[in-house]
């Protein structure tokens, strides 16, 4: 059983990581535009700046 | 009908345009623009929504934007709402094409909320600069300001988000210490208190923030000497926590700490889908009053500018373009035109206004340009006595008691009688110890869990709320949807409400040379009736040479050395014969006899069978409108309506749904005009249009967002369903109770018991609750 030492922290570790990460997404504002942000990885990138191009 | 579309606004092209790509030169330009900026790719990964208002290409207008802007430095900050927005593609092209503007250093559009932020470099642009390209597209900006919007419910809406992820974490693993207790039957003693201690050491400060929203509200109510539903939650929080900690330092074999924890777990996310909920009817309200925004074009030493209505004074003279509301109630001091008054007073016919006519604030003028000297402002006028009315009957309103605040007067008493019936019963127990009847009065206190029950409402709401908002239906109020299966009468409005508030012609019996010399003539003005004169015979007409319109009386042009007329009755010269209730249009062509055209307000297509479908359930239908008998009497029979009313007042028709109230009838109003909205605010629900009055959309409980009637009664057949949902969610809940209490008050609880009982509860009421997100239409 003396396993426990190493795994509770770490499961208590990986939990707080993920809370940590929650609620710095939240402060950093990831949730305000959630309808956005489903679009918004399909936009292209900004370089395309001349309409020759048509890379599918 | 050509096939032909626009290539930038997807709009059909007339077929006597000779243009085979575009509908008008702005169209063609925005096509221009967007090609020479590099961002053409946006017509390949746009898709339009019906239910947006198409893209029409026009000059921005000419708003004083420093009321609206932000920042000290040069780089300033403006939000703007955004009209037309359809699809993603509408996000980045509008993004992109600021961006691309010299100057502009930021624009960041929110598609949920359709808000756009913009920071710009004052040195090198201006707003008026900026927003002139995005309105060449065709959507719209309108800025707003943050503050007057921001609410703390934002604030609290985030702050139940941060303590549910909080109590979420800390559930989950306090859960893993309990299963590995529950599982680890050869578990040493030692072990097992060690696992209790580790689960306190987590659950114990998690508690204590997570459970915050309801300690504050169990604290407030107690003040207030009220039991709510927060009191025996808390109690049970609070009272699981201590036990454990206690049962802990014993050495005992169970803890409750899981059993708390999930409690408060279940508990935020009920609390916060409320919360949401609200939130999010606030925001869709709230966007449609901006859009409509508030600007008034008023005449100064520099000749004009737009300012909000809010800074309106009394004395300034309002420029009031053809098809533009009347900001303000004021004196007509320049200027010859008919105005629309049926938002104020449900009348459909025009009323012509001349120099020194009073006008009262609300109405559009039809014609010609008015120039109106404001007489009153702010809570003088006309709309500020019909809010006055209105404040009352909210008051009223708002001592609706829901059904979960119902359900809690019954709940909170009893789940304390419960555990102080345990208490005392295992007190007097031969042979048990004061001890263990606190500790089987405390399981009683966990195991009623409340959590199914605080999940019953908010998660059938939220599930109705977003199938509604799919639908058209917004509901603005919490309670609207409760209320709305209660009604037994509906009272309509009639004009903009069961017509459309637009004429149509009726005239059949005249000569089609006649028509199409008049549609000639009238295809060159922007009056209403000419407009519909058009469009009943073609649509495409191709414009007769030389046509003058003089403002206020009608249109003048010569064909083959004849004088044509087409106007009001004395325009064309015409004796003074019988008036009818109709509006109408009369053709003097040359020596021949004038023609008269007739045009009547039509039925909204789906008018007929709404109020069908509101029979067929079984509701009495009447009609109530401010206008003329025998129009009145004309839409009453069309739709089938027996209890009709005519001449109403907003007055009137307020007292009228009070005596309905009175004699005991829950009124269902339907209304568009601001002279409904002291009756939509007196009815036991009040559903206006989109169309509607900012006044009367926020007075209002539901909104239909594409004008579509038939909303009106789905929405009513969906609220008796979601009820029902509800009460089975209510159902779901006290069957779980009635097992787990008897077995709490036996004593033979565990916390593996509670923690089983708890999660399929509320499991289960969600299931059933999301039951109502996919329902089909039709239901």
């Amino acid at each position: 059983m003396d396993v426990l030492i190493y795994l509770i922290p770490i499961a208590l570790l990986m939990g707080l990581i993920s809370l940590a990460a929650f609620v710095w997404a939240l402060k950093n504002k990831q949730f305000e535009d959630l309808d956005g942000a489903a679009s918004r990885i399909l936009f292209d990138d900004e370089e395309t700046t001349t309409s020759k191009k048509e890379d599918n | 009908m050509s096939s032909k579309v626009c290539q930038h606004c997807g709009e059909p092209i007339p077929a006597h345009f000779k243009n085979d790509s575009f509908c008008c030169h702005g169209c063609a330009h925005a096509y221009k623009l967007l090609n020479e900026m590099g961002l053409g790719s946006y017509y390949e990964k746009r898709t339009f929504d019906d239910h947006i208002r198409p893209l029409i290409p026009e000059e921005a207008p000419k708003i004083d934007y420093s009321a609206y802007t932000e920042g000290e430095d040069n780089i300033r900050t403006l939000h703007f709402m955004v009209d037309g927005l359809h699809c993603a593609a509408c996000v980045w092209v509008i993004e992109h094409i600021l961006e691309r503007q010299p100057g502009v250093t930021y624009a960041r559009l929110n598609m949920t909320t359709r808000r756009l932020t913009v920071k710009w470099d004052q040195t090198k642009t201006t707003p008026e600069k900026f927003t002139q390209t995005v309105f060449e597209l065709g959507y719209r900006l309108i800025p707003y300001n943050p503050e007057e919007l921001k609410r703390k419910d934002t604030a609290e809406e985030k702050s139940l988000l941060i303590c549910m992820a909080v109590a979420g974490f800390a559930a989950a693993n306090v859960m893993l210490f309990s299963v590995s207790i529950w599982s680890g039957s050869d578990m040493g003693d030692a072990t097992k208190t060690f696992m209790h201690w580790l689960s306190a050491l987590i659950a114990l400060p998690a508690i204590a923030f997570s459970g915050r929203p309801f300690f504050k509200a169990a604290k407030t109510a107690l003040k207030q000497r009220r039991l709510t539903m927060e009191v025996p939650i808390s109690l049970a929080i609070i009272l699981a926590a201590l036990l454990s900690v206690y049962q802990t330092i014993q050495g005992a074999a169970h803890a409750y700490y899981d059993s708390a924890i999930m409690l408060l777990f279940f508990l935020l996310i009920g609390r916060y889908l409320d919360k949401r909920m609200q939130t999010r009817a606030l925001d869709s309200a709230e966007n449609l009053l901006t859009l409509q925004a508030s600007f008034a074009t008023i005449k100064n030493k520099n000749g004009s500018k737009r300012i909000p209505i809010k800074s309106l004074k009394a004395g300034d003279i309002l420029i009031v373009a053809k098809g533009e509301q009347i900001a303000a109630d004021g004196v007509v001091t320049n200027g010859y035109s008919s105005t629309d008054n049926s938002m104020i007073t449900g009348e459909s016919l025009p009323q012509q206004v001349i120099q020194g006519t009073a006008v009262v604030g609300g109405c559009i003028n039809l014609e010609g340009v008015l120039e109106v000297r404001v007489t009153a402002v702010g809570d003088k006028t006309v709309l500020a006595e019909l809010s006055r009315l209105v404040e009352t009957s909210m008051q009223a309103k708002n001592k609706y008691v829901h059904i979960a605040d119902k359900a809690s007067r019954i709940y909170a008493p009893a789940v304390h009688l419960l555990a102080l019936g345990t208490f005392l019963f295992w007190f007097f127990y031969p042979n048990t110890s004061g001890e263990t009847a606190v500790i089987y009065a405390i399981a009683v206190l966990i195991v009623t869990c409340p959590c199914a029950l605080a999940l019953a409402v908010p998660s059938a709401q939220v599930a109705a709320s977003s199938y509604l908002l799919k639908q058209g239906v917004i509901l603005k109020s919490g309670s609207a949807l409760e209320r709305l299966k209660d009604i037994d009468t509906v009272v309509f409005d009639k004009t903009g409400t069961l017509t459309e508030g637009n004429f149509k012609l009726i005239t059949d019996d005249a000569n089609s040379e006649d028509l199409r010399i008049a549609a000639s003539l009238a295809v060159c003005s922007s009056h209403p009736l000419a407009y519909s004169l058009v469009q009943a015979v073609n649509p495409q007409t191709k414009a007769a040479p030389n046509v003058k319109e003089i403002p206020g009386k009608g249109l003048q042009t010569t064909i083959l050395n004849h004088t044509v007329k087409l106007g009001s009755r004395d325009f064309c010269g015409i004796a003074d014969s019988e008036h009818t209730n109709h509006s109408e249009l009369w053709l003097k062509a040359g020596d021949k006899e004038p023609v008269c055209f007739l045009f009547e307000d039509v039925l909204r297509a789906e008018a007929t069978q709404a109020v069908q479908q509101f029979q067929e359930m079984g509701f009495d239908t009447i009609l109530l409108s401010g206008d003329h008998s025998s129009a009145v009497q004309a839409v009453a029979q069309k739709v089938g309506i027996k209890t009709f009313f005519a001449h109403q007042k907003p007055q009137d028709k307020q007292g009228f749904l009070k005596h309905l109230q009175e004699q005991g009838h829950k009124t269902l109003m339907i209304g568009d005009g601001l002279n409904d909205t002291p009756s939509l605010a007196t009815a036991h629900v009040g559903m206006t249009l989109a169309s509607a009055a900012d006044l009367t959309r926020v007075h209002a409980d539901i909104i239909l967002q594409n004008n579509h009637l038939l909303a009106a009664p789905l929405a009513t057949k969906f609220a008796s369903h979601v009820h029902h949902i509800i009460k089975m969610n209510f159902a779901f809940s006290i069957a779980y109770n009635s097992i787990a209490v008897p077995v709490a008050m036996a004593g033979y609880i565990t916390p593996l018991l509670a923690a089983v009982f708890m999660s399929t509860s509320s499991l289960t009421v969600m299931l059933n609750s999301l039951r109502l997100a996919i329902t089909k239409q039709g239901r």
